[in-house]
């Protein structure tokens, strides 16, 4: 059930006054632009909007005064238009000292049909919540009372309503006697609670439809195709904080009809806005919020920003590299948000290259870099790091996480030639759409053809299904494979039209060297869970050109992936890219597209995957380009002007290492590399083509043991594990004592404390040490008896430091 | 010096009199750990060291090819090294396998090229002078890293690679890389297609200069054990020699293919049972393709265009092997094949274990174009399509690629016979060793399809006199130890290749005099009664029958079974809870009545003498059986009854010392080498 709240900050941004400079209203316009209404039951919400002089726009809906022409034939409840008698009228709306006219027409309101099964009733049960997953929708019901949820099958809903427990739950000659009526309004015990009053449109249509004798539709009565919502977009500038909804459905017969008192309404971020049952959002805090608008089965999304001035904003008009930061940066001067500074050169190389090969850079290249002063050299840098071997490594590495590549899955030879071909195709830049095609339409033998392995790690159809929607158009449609999906406008009926694609896809037993081969049966069809075979489908485009039918699908659902035209696939991918690079995608979670989940900023995700596409999607073209924004090079040291700011990127967001990445940063600081069991001396932990050669001190950082095919199995937190293995763990104690580490070979060199101290502090930190850090570093070694001790303890101390631990 | 039989050994038994040395310590454990170069020249004496264990008293060389084997030192204190000339025939080309002879035994097999080109080894310095086309490397590589060679080439040079490592029995799974003069990668190949895990490609310099190619494991391992032998040159690249089969003793002319280019090559009639090796038009300075074919005494045809629809069907009779090419992606071959009732149709195609590329996709049809059945991917070696006729009809069969690829690598061979009862055997050891006149003993497997009965095994190669104890492989059992005692001819010191050879009886004997005869046990069905002709339990789970059976005298009987059954329900035979017959009632009778029962022959038994416990046991209900009888088996006549035979392949041996290599040679995988020691 929607709340009828309205926050105390709701309240003081209503009541904040208004300053001087207020923007004055000087339009007045009206959805829709005349009323129709035919039949006693229709609604047609209004919804008034007041252009000011500074072309912004705020909701007037509520505020508007509505007189009637011609009493009698409507009336109006904020801003709600209801029919009272046939006839021709005009509604007067006035607002903000504008005045608009709209026409209204009232019709055959002695010939309303009969209440339709599905877009009445049903619509009305969805409404009240009645078969949500909490109540009756469950898979087991409650009290005895089963609805599909969320009225997905009606078949089934109109069995149970009009025909279980011997239609005690309808009363056809008194309807308002119905259990139906009188369980929800608690005119007799409902676990519930209050669910339903009289005044509610729903009660009304559920009566009526009693009152029919509970007709079920006809075999081609109208369904509704498409919903939508007024307005999609918009930004609302406090003390303007709210904004009236309207939603129309569209129906197979072509009609159209308004359903804003039947849809249901559910907010992206509480703590940002939210709506009630009439659709009225309500902001309560700055930022950017999804309204998630159902009808039956049909969702759509609105986006609204919420903006309030910021006392002693002041834009700093700091420099633009590229079209990255020209959309970042409109968006935080939009929401009053002051970007952190650039970072520092030191800073700037260890983060990237952290980021770009997982590793840090050698004191060498940091000496280098700190001494290049060619206006250049960080574009230098981004452009040398991508064209490297530990680039296409490490980032090999994230794919093997997410295709689950695991010597268990894949065999052991399997895992490393699937890992060898990931690793070519970040290093030879393969273009993303031939990487994707290559995995999904991938066959034969694994060891010949190791993309075969995308089918091996996901080994039936509903986990092909699952794993393709969740990489590559960043939908988690798991939840459609048993009933549509509760929060997007997927059902059962795309996902098994996705599954079709892969139901022929089928996988021999590995021979005695852990070859298997992967081929596409010629025949076979996939059936829906109630009944008949599952048609190819293509989410959002139609269907699939199958030109013959033995012909392997895949190819169709490839090709249709990869067109231009598709809005997720070059999106999801751009958006994985950021998030790799700055933390947190523009979408996040990174795999959860959908209406309801709005971009951060979304002119700069559809301007990067604008320029995926124009590249002929190429991945390191996206990576150059954000790693050479000035957006990307802020500081995480989060001001004053920015501190609130958690999605936007006015600054960086520091995250600790992961867990290869910090092993292989100890070992490159201690200069005692690691030994991965019988793997080749040198290998590093960011290297590793599986998980099973992971030593403990990886699985404690929350290296991922990839038994999913999700990000998230990634553990990135502190735990206090982690930091008793660092603080005196074998492996740490081991580095800073071996007799060949760093300080000992410089040592061993008759190097001074000073150099030592610097050489460690540029090894682990991009930088030298400063003046304090240099002189208690100096007392300290100088005060011990044992000179190496000492230097033992100061590269302790650093390896458990924030700034090494830590990307900043 | 030693002379290399003309024949095969695989083909003919022949015992080795390998000179004056003695056998006198056994066992011994003798390998061949290393070879250098990794190939002998044909036409030419290479000088061939051998470097493993014992190889101090090396005396010869064991050869799979015609060659003339000189010893030229052998050394060594447990690591020992030998070195040998061998002088090879101008035309012997291709792969070939070797073992060294000493006296304290044979070492395991090694196998080598036959080929032309300059061998060089992998540890020349970095900056030594850059090599030119064309050559050949041999080398391993090292845990982790690349192992490189650089290449003088010219813009648009043509470079051809060759690696031959898990086709030469290494541990090597290998990944070549060509690196150009500015550091770009050219290409980068794992698995070639048709090459066992191998790597084989051809590319054109695009700039003149220093190219590198490098080698490395897939798995980043290395040592010893990942060896190979890498053949650069300018040939134009061919990839298969069709057709795959050629019959013995004829002369053939075969088409040489490859991408965008044919040759031909005709071969003389060459001998049966293994694999011949063509080779390519010779390239600019050397080097040439290495193709295989095989060699049997069968006749066989090649498919013919046009078929790519079923009612352009080739024809193709039970008992023909046919050769076929998917000469373009989406190729489909069709064939026809006139079945009766009843008959088992089994086609066999084969593509990898042939060096060629792709797998096999078959599916058989009725001539309405209804599919039959559709042959299951098992195994990358063959693809096994079984059908038995419901009626006499016209069959058709679609063979395309898994993958409905296409081209000139693409071709197969297909099988096709009517399936009877049969099974093959495997050895347990490659090379046996023994004194004169001592015994050995070898485990024996056998692997049945459909026949149970008794397999009894012969050993040929060692003469007539040769004694045999445990050759009985008993009906329903699966191995046994064959102890061989060695006949008085063969000296100390000599070699002998033996082969061994089973053969059972696939029909039962004749039911002669009737010695016992049971009712089968009565059963409470509960819900229907007490049932007197069948055995049944309504709840599944195992169900059994036992019986005893009182016999005068031990011997092999017959056992027949009188059952009813509408459908088969397969049941297993115990005595005396050993296994005698997996596959009892097997056959139906057209109703569950027992009206309609009838006697079935379930083939002979070995009883004990006195009481032995006979036990029907099954999952489920079984067939409704009314009575047992034993009977003795009446003496043949005339008809001996139809003998299987199969020879004992070494296949998993041979496989362990090679690398684990996919596809033992067929010229190595029948014949055990002896080496005969003193008293």
């Amino acid at each position: 059930m929607q709340r009828h709240v309205r926050t105390l900050t709701t309240s003081l941004l209503l009541t904040m006054p208004l300053c001087a400079a207020e923007p004055v209203v000087s339009r007045l316009t009206v959805e829709p632009a005349a009323v129709e209404l035919s039949g006693r039951r229709q609604r047609v919400q209004l919804v008034v909007s007041g252009h000011r002089s500074d072309g912004s726009v705020i909701d007037l809906t509520h505020q508007a005064r509505v007189t009637v022409e011609h009493r009698g034939t409507v009336g109006v409840q904020r801003g709600r238009v209801l029919p009272l008698a046939n006839g021709t009228t005009r509604l007067t709306i006035s607002a903000s000292g504008q005045v608009l006219q709209l026409p209204v027409r009232v019709q055959r309101l002695e010939q309303t049909p009969p209440v339709s099964f599905r877009n009445g009733l049903l619509a009305s049960l969805s409404k009240q919540g009645c078969n949500s997953g909490g109540c009756h929708g469950s898979p087991s019901g409650k009290g005895g009372f089963r609805l599909s949820l969320r009225a997905f099958d009606p078949t089934l809903d109109a069995q149970t309503l009009i025909r279980e427990q011997f239609a005690r739950r309808v009363n056809v000659f008194d309807p308002d006697k119905s259990l139906l009526l009188r369980k929800p309004t608690l005119q007799v015990a409902h676990g519930g609670g209050q669910q339903l009053r009289r005044h509610d449109p729903a009660y009304e249509l559920i009566r009526d439809w009693i009152a029919d004798g509970c007709p079920r539709d006809a075999e081609d009565s109208p369904r509704c195709v498409r919903t939508e919502v007024f307005p999609r977009d918009r930004f609302l500038k406090s003390p303007a904080v709210s904004q009236q909804l309207k939603v129309v459905a569209h129906f197979s017969d072509g009609s159209s009809r308004d359903v804003t008192h039947l849809a249901v309404y559910s907010s992206s971020n509480e703590t940002l806005a939210e709506v009630d049952v009439a659709g009225w959002v309500t902001g309560t805090a700055v930022g950017q919020v999804g309204i998630l608008v159902r009808f039956l089965d049909q969702m759509q999304a609105t986006r609204l920003t919420f903006l309030k001035d910021r006392p002693g904003f002041v834009w700093n008009e700091p420099p633009v590299i590229n079209e990255v930061d020209r959309h970042t940066f409109a968006r935080l001067k939009e929401m009053q948000i002051v970007p952190s500074p650039l970072l520092t050169d030191g800073q700037f190389l260890r983060r990237v290259t952290l980021d770009v090969t997982g590793l840090l850079p050698t004191v060498k290249e940091t000496r280098a870099f700190l001494a290049d002063r060619r206006p250049d050299r960080r574009a230098r840098l981004i452009a040398g790091l991508l064209a490297g071997e530990d680039h296409a490594r490490f980032w090999a590495g994230r794919w093997a996480d997410l295709f689950r590549m695991t010597r268990k899955q894949l065999g052991s030879t399997g895992v490393d030639k699937f890992h060898r071909w990931l690793v070519a195709a970040v290093r030879d830049n393969m273009p993303y759409d031939r990487f994707v095609r290559s995995l999904l339409t991938a066959q034969g033998d694994t060891f010949a053809n190791p993309a075969a392995n995308y089918y091996r790690a996901a080994t039936d159809v509903e986990d092909a299904t699952e794993t393709t929607a969740r990489h590559f158009l960043g939908i988690r449609i798991q939840c459609a494979k048993c009933h549509n999906h509760p929060y997007e406008r997927w059902t059962q009926e795309n996902y098994y039209g996705i599954a079709a694609f892969f139901n022929r896809v089928r996988r021999g037993k590995p021979d005695s060297a852990g070859n298997l081969v992967v081929w596409v049966a010629r025949s076979g069809e996939i059936s829906r869970p109630r009944g008949g075979n599952a048609v190819p489908w293509l989410p959002l485009t139609g269907n699939a050109k199958l030109p013959d039918p033995e012909s392997d699908r895949r190819l169709a659902l490839a090709d249709w992936l990869v067109r231009k035209d598709n809005p997720l696939f070059a999106r999801v991918e751009v958006n994985r890219l950021w998030s790799m690079l700055c933390g947190r995608g523009i979408i996040e979670p990174i795999d959860d597209f959908r209406a309801s989940n709005p971009p951060a900023n979304p002119p700069l995700l559809d301007w990067l995957a604008g320029e995926f596409q124009r590249s002929d999607f190429d991945r390191r073209h996206i990576l150059s380009l954000i790693l050479n924004s000035r957006t990307y090079q802020l500081d995480s040291l989060a001001t004053d002007q920015n501190r609130h700011d958690q999605q936007l990127f006015s600054h960086a967001v520091a995250h600790r290492l992961s867990a290869e990445q910090v092993l292989d940063a100890i070992c490159q600081v201690s200069q005692v590399p690691e030994q991965f069991g019988k793997l080749p001396a040198g290998t590093r932990a960011t290297q590793l083509a599986t998980p099973e050669d992971a030593p403990a001190f990886l699985r404690i950082f929350g290296k991922p043991s990839r038994e999913t095919s999700c990000d998230c199995e990634r553990q990135t937190g502190s735990t206090l594990s982690q930091h008793l293995t660092l603080v005196n763990g074998s492996l740490v104690s081991g580095k800073i004592t071996h007799g060949k580490n760093r300080f000992r070979r410089l040592i061993s060199a008759g190097r001074g404390d000073r150099e030592i101290l610097e050489d460690l502090y540029l090894a682990a930190f991009c930088r030298l040490p400063n003046s304090e850090e240099l002189r208690v570093g100096l007392e300290y070694v100088g005060g011990a008896g044992n000179r190496e001790k000492a230097h033992e303890d100061i590269q302790w101390a650093v390896i458990n430091s924030r700034e090494f631990l830590f990307r900043n | 010096m030693a002379v290399h039989p003309r024949f095969r050994p695989a083909l003919v038994a022949v015992v080795l009199l390998a000179g004056p040395g003695l056998v006198d310590r056994l066992p011994a454990a003798v390998t061949l750990q290393k070879l250098s170069p990794g190939a002998v020249s044909p036409g030419r004496v290479t000088r061939l060291t051998c470097r493993g264990t014992e190889l101090e008293t090396a005396r010869t060389l064991w050869t799979s090819f015609p060659a003339e084997v000189r010893k030229v030192s052998a050394k060594g204190d447990g690591a020992g090294q030998a070195t040998f000339e061998v002088t090879l025939p101008a035309e012997s080309i291709g792969r070939g396998a070797i073992r060294v002879v000493t006296d304290r035994g044979v070492s395991n097999v090694r196998l080598l090229l036959r080929e032309s080109l300059t061998s060089h080894t992998d540890d020349r310095p970095a900056d030594e002078k850059p090599l030119t086309l064309p050559l050949a490397i041999d080398g391993s590589v090292v845990a982790g890293e690349p192992d490189r060679c650089r290449i003088q080439l010219k813009a648009g040079e043509r470079l051809t690679v060759d690696l031959w490592a898990r086709r030469l029995g290494s541990s090597l799974d290998p990944v070549v890389r060509v690196i150009d003069p500015g550091g770009r990668t050219v290409i980068a190949e794992d698995d070639t297609p048709g090459l066992a895990g191998d790597v084989g490609f051809s590319v054109l310099a695009a700039d003149e200069g220093v190219h590198t190619v490098s080698v490395t494991d897939v798995r980043r391992r290395g040592g010893d054990a990942y060896r190979y032998r890498l053949r650069l040159a300018r040939y134009v690249p061919l990839t298969v020699a069709y057709p795959l089969f050629v019959r013995s003793g004829q002369p053939a002319r075969l088409r040489l293919l490859g991408p965008g280019t044919t040759a031909d090559r005709a071969v003389p009639g060459l001998p049966a049972g293994g694999t011949v090796w063509v080779g390519g038009p010779v390239g600019p300075g050397g080097g040439r393709a290495l193709l295989s074919v095989q060699v049997d005494d069968r006749e066989r045809g090649v498919e013919s265009e046009p078929n790519d629809d079923g009612s352009k069907a080739n024809p193709l009779a039970a008992g023909a092997g046919v050769s076929g090419l998917l000469d373009r992606p989406g190729d489909r071959d069709w064939f026809r094949i006139t079945l009766k009732k009843g008959q088992r149709l089994q086609l066999v195609g084969r593509t990898a274990s042939l060096g060629v590329a792709g797998r096999l996709y078959m599916r058989l049809c009725n001539a309405e174009g209804g599919t039959l059945v559709v042959a299951p991917q098992q195994a990358a070696t063959r693809c096994v399509l079984d059908y038995t006729a419901a009626a006499d009809a016209e069959v058709r069969l679609l063979v395309e690629d898994l993958q409905r690829r296409g081209g000139p690598g693409f071709a197969y061979h297909l099988d096709c016979r009517l399936r009877t009862a049969d099974f093959d055997l495997g050895v347990a050891a490659d090379r046996l060793q023994a004194v004169a006149g001592g015994s050995l003993s070898v485990k024996v497997t056998a692997a049945r399809r459909d026949f149970q009965g008794a397999i009894r095994l012969s050993v040929e190669g060692l003469g007539k006199n040769v004694m045999l104890a445990g050759e009985l492989i008993p009906a329903g059992k699966n191995e046994t130890t064959l102890k061989i005692t060695l006949p008085a001819g063969l000296e100390p010191g000599s070699l002998a290749s033996l082969r061994i050879v089973g053969s059972g009886q696939l029909d039962t004997p004749p039911v002669g005099p009737t010695v016992k005869e049971l009712s089968s046990i009565k059963y409470d069905r509960g819900d229907l009664g007490i049932f007197d002709d069948f055995i049944s339990d309504k709840k599944g789970g195992l169900n059994f029958a036992e019986y005893d059976v009182e016999l005068a005298n031990a011997g092999e009987y017959l056992v027949l079974l009188r059952y009813a059954a509408a459908a088969q329900r397969v049941a297993v035979m115990k005595l005396d809870g050993r296994v005698v017959n997996s596959s009892i009632m097997s056959k139906t009778t057209g109703s569950w009545s027992t009206k309609t029962a009838r006697w079935f022959n379930e083939g002979l038994v070995k009883f004990p003498k006195g009481k032995s416990v006979l036990r029907l046991e099954k999952v489920g209900v079984f067939s409704h059986l009314t009575a047992i009888r034993i009977a003795l088996p009446a003496p043949r006549k005339k008809q001996p009854g139809r003998v299987i035979h199969a020879r004992a392949r070494v296949t998993v041996p041979l496989r362990k010392d090679l690398g684990g290599m996919p596809f033992v040679p067929r010229e190595l995988d029948g014949t055990v080498l002896l080496s005969v020691g003193k008293k």
